[in-house]
């Protein structure tokens, strides 16, 4: 009904209605986010260092993130991350989401709730969560211990292995979101088509509803990989505090050093890395999309 | 041969009874239609044939198998979908080579079949297209390829024709009939199309709340329906509600009221007494109209006026009150010689006893 009425309101709108309906995110998103962006590579050509910088042109900033190896680190961290983390949010995610877009009644419902359940909760509650679950006394360990498999708790926590699990945890239900919008969208014809053809199971998976899932795949692999990037508190939390991630560069760069135009260069530079990626991924799902 | 035989089948969704006891057979080479309304039961029926569903009671036997607990992809049937469900990602090559691919066949005896069943659809050279590149009529026979290159014992058609436009869909009819005829393929059509299922079939099955209500060709199903059902569904019959007033060896009395009344000839088929209520069918074209001053005589004319008239282009449909009080609709085709009357025009109408329907009204 109200999904009609939305449809019916924006095709009597003129081009000027819908302009009206639009300005109130457009300006929004243009005070809260694409101008303080600007703003920020603005200052990252300031030149300057700690507690002091003033307006200027210099590359600075850059020079020193990708020349000094300790700095380049961080991005090369940060992707080590991502390519850790991403392979297994997509098999795990798509594997949930197949199971919900095919479960019938009231039972896909159950298994959504349960996957969106998480998000109520913020990013750093749940790595907190983390840590407490993968602690040296935690849950797992004392479970381990119990079991006679070994002798001495597991070093679970403060390493990349911690990083990795909480990120796949974090990213999955997201991923989820999209793969299962595609998946439950795949037209049941297809499937049945393939069926009457003489496609088992697993031939209608391989030929039909896997290739038919490639733009929710790309989806889910962008949901991945801006995660990856972005998030700051579970590395902080969970990792070894000896490696860096450019979000925690940027965050000691202006809580500790006070050194705001650097900060903004690794800033941009992370933003950079994000488009490229998002650009990428919609260039490959573009392809797949269709009709 | 018996090609397909369905044996009391049943289905239920939840405690809804969408197909009730159904028995048909179909034989070989026959071109078969299942109509009726939409919620009738009739794809359901299909899709137990086909396998997709799994039937609640009956059994279900093509060519004497009974394929009752098969998949459907042991059944050597072949479904054409209402809406094609062509696979959107693979080029036509793909699409109707996929079936011979599960089957293990070599590439290059694909290629040569999908390339021989694209001529036959007329469609040669459109290997390496995607489905979304095609026009409607296009697809509709690149799915009636995929489904006849794979030779099934059932070709299985649900409303293949209704996402159409018009002129494509009667050109679409024609060489389904042609196909049809050339390959010689038993066939199940389900239509709610009265006029595909009429135009097209060797016989039709007519289909309501589940329940199959009879079968015979286009000319029994339009001319002698057994049913009520089938009578005010298929054509445009006006009905007429009255009482068996006497009834003889060859003829029987329908009355209206005190001074009007038809005399229908004795049926077979829809045996009726004296006192029971009846309705009479008679479809709008086989009506007659007669100038009100002419001499007709005899039995089954009424005096009337004229309502309404509606242009169709192929006819003029004329709504006429008659002195009994009802209306009767009369579709009179629009030749040069056809007499012309206007809006107010009293008449003579003739209900030709040969085309009158007299079928007793259910309790």
């Amino acid at each position: 009904m109200l999904k009609q009425k939305i449809a019916d309101l924006l095709e009597k709108s003129t081009a000027y209605n819908r302009y009206f309906l639009l300005a109130p995110p457009l300006l929004f998103i243009a005070a809260f986010f694409i101008i303080p962006i600007f703003w920020m590579i603005r200052i990252s050509f300031y030149p300057g260092g700690s507690f002091e910088y003033e307006p200027g042109f210099t590359l600075q900033h850059y020079l020193r993130f990708f020349l000094d190896p300790y700095y380049l680190g961080t991005a090369l961290y940060t992707l080590k991350i991502t390519m850790l983390v991403t392979p297994f949010v997509i098999v795990f995610s798509y594997a949930v989401s197949y199971l919900i877009a095919t479960s019938t009644g009231k039972k896909g419902a159950i298994y959504l709730m349960l996957i969106v359940t998480p998000l109520f909760t913020t990013e750093v509650v749940r790595a907190l969560g983390f840590k407490i679950f993968l602690a040296k006394h935690g849950i797992i360990n004392t479970i381990l211990l119990a079991t006679g498999l070994f002798d001495e708790p597991l070093q679970l926590i403060y390493n990349d292995f911690a990083i990795v699990v909480a990120l796949i945890h974090s990213i999955i239900p997201y991923a989820c979101l999209v793969l299962i919008g595609v998946l439950v969208g795949i037209d049941k014809s297809y499937l049945e088509a393939a069926k009457t053809m003489g496609a088992g199971r697993i031939k209608t998976f391989w030929h039909v509803t896997l290739p038919l899932s490639i733009p929710g795949l790309s989806g889910a692999l962008v949901v991945s990989i801006i995660w990856c990037l972005s998030i700051y508190s579970i590395p902080e939390f969970l990792g070894s505090g000896a490696k860096y991630t450019m979000t925690m560069l940027i965050e000691e760069q202006i809580l500790s050093v006070f050194n705001w135009p650097f900060a903004d260069a690794v800033a941009a530079i992370l933003v950079f890395l994000t488009v490229v990626g998002l650009a990428v991924s919609f260039k490959f799902s573009e392809k797949k999309e269709f009709k | 041969m018996t090609a397909l035989q369905l044996e009391k089948i049943d289905k239920y969704f939840g405690k809804t009874k969408a197909v009730d006891g159904v028995s048909l057979e179909v034989q070989e080479n026959e071109m078969f239609f299942l109509l009726g309304t939409s919620g009738c039961g009739k794809t359901t029926t299909l899709r137990m044939i086909a396998g997709l569903e799994q039937v609640d009671g009956g059994a279900i036997r093509i060519k004497g198998r009974d394929v009752t607990r098969l998949t459907p992809q042991k059944r050597q049937i072949a479904l054409v979908f209402q809406n094609w469900a062509l696979f959107p990602h693979k080029t036509i090559r793909d699409n109707i080579g996929f079936g011979l691919k599960m089957q293990k066949q070599p590439k290059t005896d694909i290629d040569a079949q999908v390339e021989n069943m694209l001529q036959v659809v007329g469609l040669p050279g459109f290997e390496d297209r995607l489905p979304g590149q095609l026009s409607g009529g296009q697809q509709q026979r690149v799915a009636l390829a995929r489904a006849l290159v794979l030779n099934p014992n059932l070709l299985l058609l649900d409303e293949p024709l209704s996402n159409l436009d018009l002129n494509t869909r009667l050109r679409m009819r024609s060489e389904l009939v042609e196909v049809h005829r050339r390959l010689g393929l038993t066939t199940i059509f389900v239509t709610h199309d009265q006029t595909e299922a009429l135009a097209m079939a060797d016989r039709i099955a007519l289909m309501e709340d589940g329940k199959l209500l009879e079968v015979g060709t286009p000319h029994e199903i339009y001319e002698s329906p057994h049913t009520e059902f089938t009578a005010r569904f298929i054509g445009e019959k006006n009905s007429l509600q009255g009482t068996v007033s006497a009834v003889s060896d060859t003829e029987q009395q329908v009355r209206f009221n005190e001074d009007s009344y038809l005399s229908v000839p004795v049926s077979s088929k829809h045996p009726v007494q004296e006192g029971d209520r009846v309705t009479v069918f008679i479809n709008a074209e086989k009506i007659r109209f007669f100038k009100a001053d002419a001499d007709t005589g005899g039995d089954n004319y009424f005096q009337g006026t004229v309502e309404n008239i509606m242009y169709l282009g192929t006819s003029n449909k004329y709504s006429v009150k008659l002195q009994t009080g009802e209306t009767i609709v009369h579709d009179q085709q629009t030749t040069q010689d056809a007499p012309k009357y206007e809006k107010g025009d009293r008449l003579q109408v003739h209900l030709d006893p040969a085309h009158c329907i007299c079928i007793k009204e259910k309790q």
